[in-house]
């Protein structure tokens, strides 16, 4: 899914800063929410570390689909965990990734942004749209989808923003290309959504505190 | 018995992962079989032999290239070691 599968040195050293700086500055602003509330949610923190530990293993799991795919789940982690702590989550899943291989470690701060907009986004639209799609499986699903679709283009903002070094191909032709790995990348998204949307149905009706809702 | 408010929102979903399946089918045609890198450097408009080159300041710019570089991988991973024991021990997680 949404994520910048390009090697260290694609970016110049200006660019790799400045995303690592806002993603730092983004985590910085979530850490600050955190601890402003003073009291920790022992329950929200348990459900952030199962879903660190799942998106994480499904980042590195290769699907035969489209030629080659992965699933993010970073939408059900906006679901579940929540903007504030998802921000962190990301964080976490992303420079995991980096070290063992999966996107350059210049780039982790690029891909937390990506990834972050996925998480809000997905947290947002599921929030927001409980009095028009009471349905959890289908609110979940669209979620996902809002998300997985502002992460890329979030992601083929970052790329065409910073340009990637050694590459002679024009912004239109590299925007072209990109636009085709988004529509790829949204076609997964439907199984991704199936997936956020069942899991979520599910923890819906075995625990509904557990994502704010009343029993149905 | 579903209701209308139930199925407005499985509508929704299935129309939209609908045309978000037909959109990919189409994507795939034109960029055929390709590996998640490998369709990622081809839309970037890396060819293989940039591909080697890419990020080693070819064009004059800073590059930071720290792939197979076991040195930097395991200074910057050492930073990162001793940055979160740092930041664990001042907030007492």
């Amino acid at each position: 899914m949404a994520h910048i599968h390009l090697e260290d040195g694609a970016f110049s050293l200006t660019w790799v800063l400045v995303w690592w700086l806002l993603a730092l500055v983004c985590i910085g602003i979530a850490l600050w929410i955190l601890r402003s509330k003073g009291h920790k949610d022992t329950g929200r923190i348990t459900i952030a570390a199962f879903v660190t530990a799942t998106a994480f293993a499904l980042f590195q799991v290769n699907i035969p689909l489209f030629g080659g795919v992965h699933l993010n789940l970073t939408p059900l982690v906006g679901i579940l965990a929540g903007p504030v702590l998802g921000s962190l989550v990301v964080l976490v899943i992303n420079i995991l990734s980096a070290a063992i291989g999966h996107g350059g470690w210049g780039l982790v701060g690029a891909n937390v942004l990506v990834n972050l907009a996925e998480v809000l986004v997905a947290w947002a639209v599921f929030r927001g749209s409980h009095t028009f799609i009471p349905d959890l499986f289908s609110r979940a699903g669209i979620a996902t989808f809002a998300g997985l679709f502002c992460g890329n283009l979030i992601m083929i903002g970052i790329i065409l923003i910073s340009g990637v070094q050694g590459v002679t191909q024009s912004p239109g032709q590299v925007l072209a290309g990109l636009s085709l790995i988004v529509a790829v990348n949204m076609g997964v998204a439907v199984i991704e959504a199936i997936i956020s949307g069942l899991i979520v149905r599910y923890i819906g009706n075995a625990r509904p505190d557990l994502l704010g809702e009343q029993k149905q | 018995m579903m209701g209308l408010k139930e199925r407005r929102g499985l509508i929704l979903f299935f129309l939209i992962a609908a045309i978000l399946l037909a959109a990919a089918i189409l994507a795939f045609q034109a960029t055929g079989p390709q590996g998640i890198e490998e369709r990622f450097h081809s839309a970037a408009g890396l060819s293989p032999e940039e591909e080697e080159h890419a990020g080693h300041g070819e064009e004059g710019g800073a590059a930071l290239a720290i792939e197979g570089n076991p040195l930097l991988y395991g200074i910057l991973l050492c930073c990162l070691v001793i940055g979160c024991a740092a930041l664990y021990y001042h907030y007492r997680i």
